[in-house]
């Protein structure tokens, strides 16, 4: 029998029904130390203390979302436009905007009405204006995103977005996850997808990334912290992306997710490399095994994606010293585009190798390139160098290479495994 | 930021059920300078005791809405019904988002999310006025008595609806 009288089920059953979990701190917080995480689990299983000690290696940063029942669908939703700015690839999140209208037909399929979807559809646009201007604008670093995402509606609408999108695809494609679920694929989604603040569940989150991360091209990869055999934390592959340059980390606890950053994160931190195209050939060709980090054929086909602008025309000399403002980290973000100079409209003398290692001080950019505002327009396409028929042939300007090789040369720690 | 986004919606809702209402109910903003206030009438369902009435209803808001649903309140008393409180307050599941329910229903019913709207709450309760749900009552008395004296509890309804009318 019941062991509680009437009443005392009652008022138990109005404390659980009241009951409002104290969570504190932001909805995102900054990016912090990891082994805050370790910190936390220093005086608990063995396990997980000697895992959190590894992560805090692997990964050296995270950041903390509020476990309100959001920060599952919150670290993907901001590891999404974070990875996104960090690229700073206008083009791509130009895409990317449209994609996310595309996806917009998922909610008419399932019969959605746009006076139900629109408010949280353009909240996401709006974001994605946001970090174009951003990238535009030559934002440092992505606080503007964590502002945006501690903006509680703004917050939620994107979420929300994400959350219809998922139900959509969920119902669309119900064949290949309702054996996973234990109850009927339309209460699931209006139960644990739809609703506001029901915490991400596996096949909620597999879902989420095959709808609308998958297309993004991103990676997704989360790191279970449990207490299974083992000194680290286990990882697990979410999306059929194989984890790239632009992979979303996510730290899974029981219940709870955050972002995690691993140590060399190419990504957030292009090396500084000097590179040039030349439209001449006899220049040999960029050695790839001679580098100690991945070179991204499609990055590097960017011209000037990772060509370093305050070098080679250092400080002293620099006609525009306030281009690229040189943070004190040997890493950072090349700016887009602000010293391009395409080839064809550069000086006579860079025409020919044997005149450039004549005159060896002159800036790799022509100084008419360099004039332009930071944030004009990409050149059109069609003034890019040709390439030969094998692909982007990246070269190294000798003039670069010959005096400054261990400046410009990633030889230095960071870049060795 | 929050509530301009919530304004535009409920513009939007408002000019569908406008355009386009559902048979037996009609809906919108008290006044047009508070998108957050709304007055509903439904028509008592054919077929029920509550047949020839007309309920009024308010509907308010929060400022975060869709992303918290409304409350509603039938104003002007008589509507005696299980999941209707004594003070006119509605007590249905669509009203509560899941985990967040004061009456806890046991089955699979419809909850609150952000792609319900004002039409489906009012469809939902001119269904539940038909059908009132004695799981988790809200007025205990209305509730017992529909269990166990169905006629007296019929003649009760009707006589409010008349009281209603001014008849």
């Amino acid at each position: 029998m019941n062991p509680l009288s009437h009443d005392e089920m009652e008022r138990f059953q109005k404390l659980s029904n009241t009951y409002e979990p104290d969570v504190q701190g932001p909805l995102v917080s900054n990016k912090q130390s990891s082994h805050s995480i370790a910190l936390d689990y220093s005086n608990a299983d063995s396990t997980l203390a000697t895992k959190t000690n590894a992560l805090a290696v692997t990964h050296p940063e995270c950041r903390i979302m509020k476990g309100d029942g959001n920060c599952g669908w919150r670290a993907v939703a901001f590891g999404y436009f974070e990875t996104l700015f960090a690229l700073r690839d206008t083009i791509r999140i130009e895409a990317e905007i449209q994609r996310m209208k595309s996806l917009t037909a998922l909610l008419e399929q399932v019969g959605l009405s746009d006076s139900i979807y629109e408010i949280f559809v353009d909240t996401t646009e709006d974001v994605l204006n946001q970090t174009h201007a951003a990238i535009l604008g030559g934002a440092q670093d992505e606080s503007f995103l964590v502002e945006t995402f501690n903006e509680g509606y703004t917050s939620e609408a994107i979420i929300t977005h994400f959350r219809l999108l998922t139900s959509a695809w969920l119902k669309i494609n119900s064949s290949r996850y309702q054996a996973f679920l234990n109850m009927p694929l339309e209460s699931y989604c209006a139960t644990r997808i739809d609703p506001v603040k029901t915490e991400i569940d596996e096949i909620g989150l597999q879902a989420l990334v095959d709808c609308v991360i998958d297309g993004s091209g991103f990676g997704v990869e989360i790191l279970y912290l449990d207490r299974s055999q083992g000194d680290v934390v286990t990882p697990h592959q979410l999306s059929s992306n194989r984890p790239n340059d632009a992979t979303i980390r996510l730290l899974y606890r029981p219940g709870h997710y955050d972002i995690l950053y691993p140590a060399n994160n190419h990504l957030n931190m292009a090396p500084i490399v000097n590179l040039q195209y030349e439209m001449t050939s006899d220049y040999s060709p960029w050695d790839q095994s001679a580098l100690g980090f991945d070179v991204n054929s499609s990055l590097m086909a960017i011209p000037n994606l990772m060509q370093d602008p305050s070098f080679g025309m250092g400080a002293p000399m620099s006609p525009m010293p306030s281009v690229s403002p040189t943070p004190a980290s040997p890493f950072r973000m090349s700016p887009q585009q602000d010293v391009y100079s395409p080839p064809m409209h550069s000086s006579p003398m860079h025409s020919s190798p044997m005149q450039t290692h004549a005159i060896p001080s002159i800036p790799i950019s022509s100084p008419p390139a360099q004039l332009a505002p930071p944030s004009a327009a990409p050149p059109p396409m069609t003034s890019l160098p040709s390439r030969s028929s094998e692909g982007p042939q990246i070269r190294l300007n000798p003039l670069v290479m010959k005096p400054n090789l261990s400046r410009s040369l990633p030889v230095s720690p960071p870049f060795k495994k | 930021m929050a509530s301009s986004v919530a304004q535009k919606r409920l513009f939007h809702e408002y000019k569908n059920l406008s355009t386009n209402p559902p048979e037996g109910i009609t809906a919108g903003p008290v006044t047009e300078d508070d998108m957050f206030h709304w007055e509903a009438l439904i028509q008592g369902p054919e077929g029920t005791p509550f047949d020839g009435g007309v309920f009024a209803a308010e509907l308010k808001f929060p400022r975060d809405y869709p992303l918290s649903p409304p409350t509603m309140k039938f104003i002007g008393g008589g509507v005696w019904h299980p999941n209707v409180y004594p003070n006119g307050t509605v007590c249905i599941s669509i009203l509560h988002p899941p985990g967040d329910d004061p009456n806890h229903y046991e089955h699979a019913s419809e909850r609150w999310s952000p792609i319900q709207s004002v039409e489906k709450i009012l469809l939902s309760v001119m269904s539940m006025l038909a059908e009132p749900n004695d799981e988790s009552p809200a007025n205990v008395e209305a509730a017992k008595m529909w269990r166990e004296r169905r006629a007296e509890y019929e003649k009760k309804v009707r006589d409010e609806v008349k009281k209603g009318l001014g008849l």
